[in-house]
């Protein structure tokens, strides 16, 4: 038997690569990660795009980094440092406008304002969604069920009906029903009547998926906001200080300190197959290096039909895989401003601190979503707005600013062929551009540098296939035991000695770090740990 | 004189009362039934809409009746014949070309393999989705032991599927139909065919998830249709009635629901217009969950969670019905009885994008069912427009119903050349005219949107998805209620069965 270089080989240094990295470097493994790029954190990642401005240049708010990972890592310790995000702000076109504190109080006067009766129901709401959100939480916390080995007590943790049955009550799990089926719209009607309210808040249930708020199933992550360590509605979402690659940083840091050996700009061309199972990669330069076992941080279509190939592959695996939807759906738009921009609707900067919404009404978002459908970007797209510089000035020069600008729908398959977004990237920018200047007046004046990526740019620069933020589309249909397919939601690959550790691993995208430290419990056999 | 506890109210004559009615009757309930309506099988009954012309039904889909569960009451006897043969479902391409859909072979396409293999699968599925349409669903509401043993039980049918097709069957579920008919076949008319027929309930189109749900039941629960449309089925549940002694009284209106006030009410009595009481210990109510537990039953019995349920139940509907009369029989395009005028899916979403912005939609589709041969008076067309809103902005004012009339007219006079020219009368119901001709609320024909989330152990809420109600002795058996609108004759007979303790 040749000895390896190393006992794991993990290919992609984004947050999940590094999760696991860390993981088996702390259980006492030889472990290399390969980073294609010059930096570190795949789509969490911080650069200085523009001299004296950092910019979060895809990922811009982190969500549900899981505390058990933070503890287990220490990354405290090594540079991570949360601000918690205090408003969620809504400017209207007719000079109207909301702003959802994280202090409830503050939040029922605002809602007042425009229906008593939802500014009522709001503490209830929330108090059933936290509820609920404690019942879910175990899901983004251990690995998918198997109902392979289907029994009826999996099939009952499956639907999530069985386990905890005995302490929820009937409005609970008919709660938890609706949410997993209705639209987001459709499930918010039930509660509030004011659209200033809905709008914003349904625009969760869409993000990364190729669905408008109005269909079947958006209404499940709703959920998501309420599932944080502290009861509220914002308190678990914050700014990494300094930018999100800060939260790479401090788990490379963990992973280095754990004695993980980390190479960036090590490009992999092709994982090594011998006998049908993986025994180490080949890099782009020609360099091979050899592991026990190969992990792979990148999305399924490039781990699969990138890294192995398909002849490597049972066939209905590799048609499985066909299915798996991609589409991305949303683009990012990063400003350099030589002011802080003051929004008409409301001056001052105190409701500026959280994150801003451009979601005027569920009409203006199905109107963005259907032309998506027909093949262009929306012509005014719902935006996600941070300005992360007003709470952390580290990422601007003094009385500067950065805007960070998520935007949807910016459709992956455009009518022209994906590959010439490029020649659209101009006109999508501007219309970006456009629509906040109808909010804030004079936004064109104060940008001094502007960033701007759309589905194409995300597949080619940071390597997501489709420019789908979070590896693959978080539907029902490719969620939990079906992430990224059934049989193989358990890191697990066709491939021996192959593991996917990515955000197209159960439980999915976003900033968390379940995928990667999942995957390498899983590889190390303590799942229950 | 029967006493209180022999004596069976049913309200609503549509099919599932009548059906419902029937089913109380033969085991020996003194059954009386209501509706306001003057017409018995409501919108399932024969309408002439022009001097001697007739529909048997609005409905342009018969081919989903629950047939296993109306078999119980007789009907072949009192003459209702089903056909000797499946109906096919065409589709109308841009170049006027025809494709056939049948369930074991396509004509005038090229996916030929494909949809062998798919409808192959479709066919493996199709014992567990008839066994769940043809069942209550289980109580999945009540934390019993007993609720959680049915519900595994069915995880176990699952599991005789096979592990293969068991996870294929998860994964499509919730799936938007858009994508699951893009797995399989390149043809957009074959999409847009099947898909087309999951849409009448619903306010969505084919991209939104879950429709597949739909898809899927409707292929997998699809019979033979009754001769005579749902006319035939109407007139032989009546005739059934007739003879098991039901006293039916059409034009009556229900006006409420009494209950005794003790600390579990039970049903006492009906009160009719006219100040008439029956008094009865069970009460069958087909009539639409909300006119039910919200209008109907007296304030205060409901708890206010289930209240609270029932006002979330929506009811929007989606579509007009224009039915025509010519001068002589029509001819539609390859000899059609059924034809479908979208040849993409996109022709599906766009209509479907017309109802969120209130809105009618440019182009609309047809759904045209040609009953000319089926006996019912020379050149009768029934057209079902998907896309057809009753909150239409602006309201229904004669300027919009003329709009629409010319809509549908121009996109007929596409799909069959010069038939406007034999046009000799014609009814336009938009989703308001159903609802005040024939009391569907909404002007809703499936009894409530049919989605994921109001479908099975959620139709019309969990807690009543057993077809009881929490005043005891009321029943839900409508097209609110599993299976739904679609499954014909479905809902009553569950309803009915459960009100006998079956
Ligand atoms: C524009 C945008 C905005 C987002 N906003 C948020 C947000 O605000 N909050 C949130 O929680 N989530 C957000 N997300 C989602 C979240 O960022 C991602 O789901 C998550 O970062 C993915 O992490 P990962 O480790 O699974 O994969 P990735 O970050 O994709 O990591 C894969 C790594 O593999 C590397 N790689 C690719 N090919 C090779 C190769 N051949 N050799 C070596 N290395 C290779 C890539 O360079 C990359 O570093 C956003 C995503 C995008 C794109």
């Amino acid at each position: 038997m040749a000895s390896h270089d190393y006992d794991a080989i993990i290919v992609g240094g984004g947050h999940n690569g590094l999760v696991c990295a860390a993981y088996l470097a702390k259980a006492g493994q030889r472990v290399l990660v390969l980073e294609r790029r010059h930096v570190l954190g795949g789509a969490a990642v911080s650069e200085e795009i523009h001299p004296g401005f950092t910019y979060s240049v895809c990922s811009y708010v982190v969500s549900l980094l899981r505390p058990w990972i933070i503890r287990d890592l220490e990354l405290s310790r090594f540079g991570l440092d949360l601000i918690p995000l205090e408003s969620s702000y809504l400017p209207l076109p007719d000079g109207r406008d909301l702003c959802r504190w994280s202090d409830g109080e503050l939040t029922r006067d605002e809602v007042s304002r425009f229906s008593r009766h939802d500014a009522e129901v709001m503490g209830e709401f929330s108090q059933a969604m936290s509820k609920i959100g404690r019942f879910v939480r175990p899901i983004i916390d251990s690995p998918a069920p198997e109902p392979a080995s289907f029994n009826p007590k999996e099939l009952m943790n499956l639907l999530r009906l069985g386990r905890h049955f005995g302490d929820a009550t009937v409005d609970q799990m008919e709660l938890r029903l609706k949410l997993l089926t209705m639209s987001a719209v459709d499930f918010l009607d039930e509660w509030f009547e004011s659209e200033v309210l809905k709008s914003p808040m349904s625009v969760s249930g869409i993000i990364g998926t190729f669905l408008g708020v109005r269909s079947p199933g958006t209404a499940y992550v709703l959920l998501h906001h309420y599932m944080g360590e502290i009861d509220g509605a914002f308190r678990s979402w914050g700014f990494q200080r300094g930018g999100t690659g800060g939260v790479s940083n401090a788990i490379a840091s963990s992973a280095r300190h754990f004695g993980a050996e980390i190479r960036t700009e090590a490009s992999v061309d092709h994982i090594m197959m011998q006998h049908g199972k993986a025994t180490g990669v080949v890099l782009e330069n020609g360099d091979e290096l050899s592991a026990k076992q190969v992990v792979s941080g990148c999305d399924p279509r490039r781990t699969f039909f990138g890294f192995v190939g398909q002849e490597h592959l049972p066939d209905e695996f590799s048609q499985s895989l066909q299915r798996y939807r991609f589409r991305g759906s949303s683009g990012k738009v990063n400003l350099a401003l030589d002011r802080l921009p003051e929004f008409s609707c409301r001056p001052g900067d105190a409701h500026l601190r959280g994150d801003i919404a451009i979601a005027p009404s569920i009409d203006y978002l199905e109107r963005a979503y259907d032309e998506a459908k027909y093949g262009t970007f929306s012509r005014r797209p719902y935006i996600n707005v941070v300005i992360p510089s007003l709470v952390d000035p580290s990422v601007a020069p003094a009385g500067k600013h950065v805007m960070s600008c998520f935007v949807q729908y910016a459709p992956y398959d455009i009518t022209e062929g994906a590959e010439n977004w490029p020649s659209k990237r101009e006109a999508f920018g501007e219309t970006v551009i456009d629509t906040l200047a109808e909010y804030i007046p004079g936004l064109r004046e104060m940008i001094l540098h502007k960033q701007v990526l759309t589905p194409w740019d995300i597949q080619e620069e940071f390597g997501l296939t489709e420019g789908n933020i979070f590896h693959g589309e978080l539907t029902l249909d490719q969620m939990a035991f079906q992430r990224p397919m059934s049989g193989w939601a358990r890191y697990r690959t066709p491939v021996r000695n192959l593991w996917l550790a990515s955000s197209g691993a159960h439980p999915g995208g976003g900033l968390m770090g379940a995928p990667g430290a999942l995957c390498a419990k899983a590889m190390l056999g303590t799942e229950g740990s | 004189m029967a006493t209180r506890s022999e004596r069976a109210v049913v309200l609503g004559a549509d099919i599932e009362g009548l059906a419902a009615a029937a089913t109380l009757a033969a085991a020996g309930k003194e059954v009386h039934l209501f509706d306001g309506l003057t017409n018995p099988g409501g919108a399932g009954g024969t309408l002439e809409f022009h001097p001697g012309h007739h529909v048997p039904g609005l409905f342009n889909e018969t081919a989903l009746v629950r047939r296993k569960l109306i078999a119980g009451l007789g009907l072949e006897q009192l003459g209702l014949k089903w056909k000797g043969r499946e109906s096919p479902l065409h589709v109308l391409r841009d170049n006027g070309e025809v494709l056939t859909i049948l369930r074991h072979s396509l004509a005038g396409g090229q996916d030929t393999g494909s949809y062998a293999r798919w409808r192959a699968w479709v066919d493996r599925m199709a014992p567990l989705v008839c066994e769940v349409l043809d069942d209550a669903p289980p109580e999945a509401a009540d934390p019993g032991v007993m609720d959680l043993f049915s519900l595994a039980r069915k995880g176990f049918k699952l599991r005789t599927l096979g592990e293969k097709d068991m996870m294929e069957l998860l994964r499509i579920v919730t799936m938007p139909a858009w994508d699951w008919m893009e797995e399989n076949f390149e043809d957009p008319a074959l999409r847009a065919g099947l898909v087309s027929l999951t849409l009448p309930g619903t306010v969505v189109g084919p991209r939104a998830a879950g429709t597949t749900a739909m898809l899927l039941m409707q292929e997998a629960g699809r019979g033979v249709e009754p001769e005579g449309g749902l006319a035939a089925v109407v007139s032989a549940l009546v005739a059934r009635c007739d003879q098991l002694g039901v006293q039916m009284q059409l034009g009556v209106q229900p006006e409420r629901i009494h209950a005794d006030s003790s600390a579990q009410p039970g049903v006492q009595s009906v009160e009719l217009s006219g100040g008439r009481r029956v008094d009865a210990g069970l009460v069958v109510s087909t009539l639409d969950p909300k006119r039910t537990l919200l209008e109907l039953v007296q304030p205060g019995l409901i708890p206010l969670h289930v209240e609270a349920e029932v006002e979330g139940w929506r009811m929007r509907g989606s579509s007009a019905v224009y039915l025509l009369a010519f001068s002589s029989a029509i001819e539609l395009p390859g000899g059609a009885e059924r034809l479908i005028t979208a040849s993409t899916p996109e022709e599906l979403e766009r209509a479907a994008d017309a109802l969120k912005y209130r809105q009618l939609p440019a182009s609309p589709w047809l759904d045209i069912r040609n009953w000319s041969r089926e006996s019912e008076g020379p050149g009768t067309l029934s057209i079902h427009v998907h896309g057809v809103p009753h909150e239409l902005d602006g309201g229904w004012t004669d300027a919009a119903r003329g709009d629409l009339r010319d809509r549908l007219l121009a996109a007929l006079e596409t799909a069959v050349p010069g038939a406007r020219e034999s046009l000799v009368g014609e009814r336009l119901l938009t989703p308001v005219d159903l609802e005040a001709e024939f009391g569907l609320r909404g002007g809703q024909l499936h009894g409530g949107e049919e989605v994921l989330d109001q479908l099975w152990v959620q139709r019309p809420a969990l807690s009543l998805c057993r077809y009881e109600t929490p005043l005891e002795g009321l029943f839900l058996g409508g097209a609110g209620c599993h299976p739904g609108g679609a499954f014909v004759g479905g809902a009553g007979v569950l309803a009915a069965r459960r009100a006998l303790g079956r």
